[in-house]
């Protein structure tokens, strides 16, 4: 028998040695194995695969051009503050600065303090809130472009008219245009990131200047360009000069203007210069826009225009929105030293306080954590505490209280940008949760009248847009209370907002009330629990559990629907784009800039929250315990 | 006795031994509230009746009474729940006789009682809005007048059917010949005319955007689970970026950034492939109008489709009998086409072509002739459809990720093509699973246009603001409104709820 066994042309006996290894094929590995597997594996992928590279490629390189070479971001980063905080007082900004150290301390404590799925809620809240306390402090300090406008060899130039209060600094400079100038690459004279909306006539001369130095049609170094520029005030009295010669560009004049009134910046030429151009720039200059009626509020403010410069309105010109210029070029390193640079220093040191705020708390939460947990149980519930009282306070901080003098009332009317967006979904996720539950316990229980008035209520709400809930808490509820309370706007819609968020949350709670099993609630009758004690010791915590990413995915959507209140007039983070772009004539047309960078940060909160709610959905935190 | 034990599913009281050994159980203790709002109709209509003169009787009651205001809802809410807690009271008594339960511990006294209180506080609460309403009316010389909609409506529509057939909308659709932007600005005469006009112009631009979000929903969907890294990477970008956008940004940007950015004068239009142009106005395009001829091609056209359908059924049918391939959209397609040729053939025959194509023609501030979509329109039919078609790919996702993956295995050791996997096999399991989220989309999209409003589109809502502007009456228009999207969400979900039951497997 053992024999047989051994006999080799019977039975396959496996070889010593193992077959030589062989390598895999070549079109099967490697990045040509990849693009085969993945972009070419049939015919119609590979079909796919093309079109779609084409499409997108198309698509990338015209949005980058267009974002890099056509678009003016001015309209951002010269905005931040009205896009974070909308026409909030500026010189209390502190307050909402304050807040958001506090946010960020209390976040940094209960990060470190409390389980993974707070956590990730939590580091969303962070980062939130840094981007509102950093951006609004720091834009607050960028400064206003300067006016800059030419002067032609052949023209006189008018005198330039413009409005001051006392205290105000202005700076006058004469810089010569040289062929060195007008050929070298420096941001100055590259060409301005410009305002499209304003006709600028210097632009065209310069653009005029410039074509014709590069095809050397014009000679700059033979120009004897000498100007002599005056500050002059409304009685004609001269407030200080700089002069400038062809070569060298004046001394800056700075002054200090000492009282309110008119001023005007006369511009002469030497009598025996000739020919040549050359920038005059001022800064710290107040501008006129062209709307109805400024002209005339001015009159009336700083007095009648000074005659004894201009004799009639037309000898002078009013400095104006179209003349202000940003400086930068078309070329990308310009364009990122001269725009982003400024607004990055800017935003360091509000940036480094924000992240040393949330790492002391965090320190400190994780300290408490570390000591016994008699500690960690205090700190915890103090953290809490502060969490709840969180909202009255910061309401009072930021709305203040009449006749304070620190506190000064600050109008809601005033909020706006991302700060008023952030107040409306933090007001609406707090109070319709609450009340979300008791609707779909309404709806839930077994006493037939609050069955069916909350039925009625979820449904109908359910049923109709958000907007005619926003049209019902802007025009019909005023009808609804009394005369004497008058709820101011923001309210209203707070109001609008929470029930209609809370009948979806309703809905979401009802399906978390619907997997817990009747057995549950039957095994609480029999051990003794009343009905009002099962449903909070037994139902709630199950049905609740079960649907934090539903209910996560609400809180974005309602995050995304606070747009809607701009439609009703408020100026939140997208409503205040309109009062930019359409309000401030330099910046009409560029809403595509405004919107994007909106949509930017809409989407960077709501891509966060869903990920967050997804990842709670993926690890189970969110399932019923079984 | 074993009666009364056997009824307590739902109701719980506590019973004592000595109450068994008594045999006092009640057969079936019910609720005050069973008695009057659950099954026996005539109580029901006696409290409803009971209310209503209560309601009527109380104004001329106490007009002029000196009583403060807060004391009259409480009497108002008291007297309309007395003959409530009055059965109430007696039915709790009954019980403590019949139970020796006191009626106080007895959990259908007590439901009954919360259910009491909760109706005064709702009464009181409702009277007090009331009473605000009519002083707050008072004082600003206003009523409640849903006359309004007989008024005059003295503003021009910039886009809608023509004000002598404003609820025709079904020759409006925007598919053939409705020129809007190019009509003479409609004048309705009356509010409710405009409201009509309004409701249509909602009508086209959701039919228009339900369509096509679907389709390219479908498309996205499928592509995130693409095997391609490049379409699955594409639709996942995709998706994402209009999900977590709000959708009124993506609507204020295709409207402001990029409609309305394209210069608005037509030698400047942009042109498309067959004299299409899209300016800073709207969208241009031929326009099919029909002759007299055209009578036959409709008149075939309609055959050949009830044909077609026709057809596909039998062939499914014979498929599922005999198991020879189906080929249904083939044969409905052959059958579709060939009767419309056959129309075409029998036009030209009779006297001509059954269409003209109208080609639009620059001028030099607008086109003339052909169809046109207001800008508006336009940016509201894209901003709704990209929007709403991102969350129907995550849900046509998340059915083609439940149907088992044995299925597909199954399918392929069938033989079958990636494409009949997808089409015959994968598809109709996961849209099934799909139909009630995407019912939930399609009402979030039927509510979403009205968001038309923040770029000027005359719908139903912009037609009930600008009354609103004309008249003050917000009580009055705002009620119309929500009867009019409650209607559309109504018929939304029955259409859907029917197809969801016909689409269901039918389990035994």
């Amino acid at each position: 028998m053992s024999n047989l066994l051994h006999q080799d042309n019977l039975f396959y006996v496996a070889p010593t040695e193992p077959p030589p290894s062989r390598r895999p094929p070549a079109l099967t590995i490697g990045l040509v194995g990849w693009l085969r597997t993945n972009l070419f594996s049939s015919r119609t992928n590979s079909v796919i695969t093309l079109v779609m590279a084409i499409l997108l490629g198309w698509v990338l390189v015209s949005v980058l051009a267009w974002a890099l070479r056509d678009a003016e971001w001015t309209v951002v980063t010269a905005n931040l503050r009205l896009l974070m905080v909308g026409q909030y007082a500026p010189e209390h900004l502190w307050r909402v600065g304050l807040l958001a150290l506090v946010v960020l301390f209390l976040g940094g404590i209960s990060v470190s303090l409390w389980a993974k799925v707070t956590r990730s809620l939590l580091l969303t809240l962070i980062v939130v809130v840094l981007l509102l306390v950093i951006i609004p402090v720091g834009s607050a300090q960028l400064p206003p472009p300067s006016i800059r406008f030419v002067v032609p060899p052949d023209k006189p130039v008018a005198p330039m008219l413009f409005t001051g209060d006392a205290g105000q600094v202005v700076t006058i400079q004469v810089e010569p245009i040289t062929n060195a100038a007008a050929q070298a690459e420096t941001p100055v004279f590259v060409g301005f990131i410009e305002n499209t909306g304003g006709l600028s006539n210097s632009r065209s001369i310069w653009n005029d200047v410039k074509t014709q130095v590069v095809k050397g049609a014009l000679d700059l170094s033979q120009s004897d360009l000498r100007l002599t520029v005056n500050l002059v005030d409304a009685r004609g009295a001269v407030l200080g000069s700089t002069t400038s010669t062809p070569e060298t560009s004046g001394e800056p004049l700075t002054v200090t203007l000492a009282a309110a009134g008119w001023y005007t910046v006369l511009t002469e030429r030497d009598a025996t210069s000739r020919a040549g151009y050359a920038w005059v720039r001022l800064d710290g200059v107040t501008t006129f826009t062209t709307q109805m009626g400024e002209e005339a509020a001015r009159i009336e403010k700083y007095g009648p225009l000074p005659t004894t410069v201009c004799p009639t309105a037309a000898d002078c010109r009013q400095v104006a929105e179209r003349d202000l210029r940003f400086e930068g070029s078309r070329s990308l390193s310009t364009y990122l030293t001269v725009q982003l640079v400024p607004f990055f220093n800017a935003i360091v040191v509000p940036f480094i306080a924000g992240i040393a705020m949330a790492g002391v708390g965090s320190w400190l939460g994780y300290k408490a954590k570390r000591w016994n947990s008699d500690w960690a149980k205090i700190v915890s519930r103090l953290v809490v505490m502060a969490w709840i009282l969180l909202l009255p306070i910061s309401w009072f901080m930021l709305r203040g209280f009449t006749g304070s003098e620190t506190f000064p009332e600050i109008a809601t009317a005033t909020w706006g940008g991302l700060l008023l967006t952030l107040v409306l979904t933090a007001v609406a996720i707090i109070f319709s949760f609450p009340l979300g539950v008791l609707l779909a316990l309404g709806r839930w229980s077994q006493m037939g009248v609050v069955s069916i008035v909350s039925s009625i209520f979820i449904e109908v709400v359910r049923g109709v847009p958000l907007i005619t809930i926003l049209f019902f808490a802007k025009l019909v509820v005023p009808f609804f209370i009394s005369a004497s309370a008058d709820i101011d706007q923001v309210i209203r819609m707070m109001i609008g907002l929470t029930l209609f968020t809370a009948a979806y949350i309703a809905e979401i709670v009802r399906g978390g009330l619907q997997i817990v099993s009747h057995g549950q609630i039957e095994a609480g009758a029999a051990l003794g629990l009343s009905s009002l004690q099962s449903t909070r010791l037994i139902v709630l915590p199950q049905a609740l559990r079960a649907i934090i990413p539903a209910l996560m995915s609400q809180f974005v959507s309602l995050f995304k629907d606070t747009t809607l209140v701009s439609i009703v007039g408020l100026f939140e983070l997208l409503g205040i784009i309109d009062f930019i772009v359409n309000g401030q004539q330099r910046y009409r047309g560029l809403q595509r800039e405004a919107y994007l960078f909106v949509g930017l940060i809409y989407f960077i909160i709501s891509f966060t929250m869903s990920t967050v709610s997804r990842w709670v959905e993926q690890t189970g935190v969110g399932a019923a315990r079984r | 006795m074993s009666d009364g034990i056997k009824s307590s599913s739902e109701v719980q009281y506590f019973v004592t031994t000595a109450d068994l050994a008594a045999s006092r159980l009640p057969n079936k203790p019910t609720s005050a509230f069973r008695v009057l709002l659950g099954n026996g109709t005539f109580w029901r209509v006696v409290a409803l009746v009971y209310m209503l003169l209560v309601v009527l009787a109380w104004p001329t009651v106490f007009t002029g009474s000196d009583l403060p205001i807060a004391i009259q809802g409480v009497l108002f809410s008291l007297i309309i729940c007395l003959p409530l807690a009055a059965v109430v009271l007696v039915n709790a008594l009954q019980l403590q006789r019949r139970t020796r339960i006191p009626f106080y511990r007895n959990v259908i006294f007590i439901r009954d009682f919360i259910q009491i209180v909760f109706l005064v506080v709702i009464l009181l609460v409702a009277f007090t809005l009331a009473n605000n309403l009519q002083t707050n009316l008072a004082q600003s010389g206003l009523n409640i007048n849903f006359g309004v909609i007989g008024r005059n409506f003295g503003t021009e529509l910039t886009e809608g059917p023509s004000p002598s057939e404003p609820l025709d909308f079904l020759n409006n659709l925007p598919v053939i010949g409705s020129t809007l932007a190019t009509a003479p600005l409609l004048q309705p005469d009356t509010v409710f005319r405009a409201l009509g006009t309004g409701l249509t112009n909602t009508l086209r631009v959701v039919s228009l955007s339900l369509i096509a979000t679907t389709i390219l929903g479908i498309l996205v969907g499928v592509g995130l689970l693409s095997a391609n890294w490049l379409a699955r990477n594409v639709s996942t970008v995709y998706v994402e970026v209009f999900r977590n956008t709000p959708m009124l940004v993506q609507l204020f940007f295709i409207y402001g950034g990029v409609i309305k950015a394209l210069p608005s004068r037509p030698p400047e239009a942009v042109q498309l492939p067959g004299s299409v142009y899209i300016s800073g106005r709207g969208l241009y395009y031929p326009a099919l109008i029909p002759t007299s001829t055209a009578d036959y091609v409709t008149v075939l056209s309609l055959l050949g489709l009830a044909l077609g359908i026709g057809l596909w059924r039998w062939r499914v049918r014979l498929n599922e009998q005999t198991g020879k391939p189906a080929h249904g959209f083939q044969y409905f397609a052959g059958a579709v086409l060939g009767c419309g040729l056959a129309g075409l053939v029998l036009a030209f025959l009779s006297g001509g072509a059954p269409f003209m194509v109208e080609v639009p023609q620059m001028g030099n501030f607008n086109f003339t002739g052909g169809s046109s979509l207001s800008a508006e329109y336009v940016a509201l039919f894209l901003g709704l459809t990209l929007y709403t078609s991102a969350f129907v790919a995550d849900i046509v996702r998340a059915g083609i990720q439940a149907v088992p993956k044995g299925q597909l295995e199954a399918a392929h050791a069938l033989g079958l093509s990636n494409g009949q996997t997808l089409t015959q096999i994968i598809l109709p399991q996961a849209l099934r699973l799909a139909v009630p989220p995407l019912t939930n989309q399609y009402l979030n999209l039927t509510k979403n246009s009205s968001l038309g409003i923040a770029i000027g589109f005359v719908d139903v809502y912009n037609v009930a603001t600008i009354t609103y502007n004309q008249t003050g009456q917000s009580v009055a228009l705002f009620a119309i409104l929500m009867v009019v999207y409650l209607a559309l969400s109504l018929i939304i979900s029955l259409v859907m709820n029917l197809f969801n039951s016909r689409l269901q497997l039918k389990v035994r």
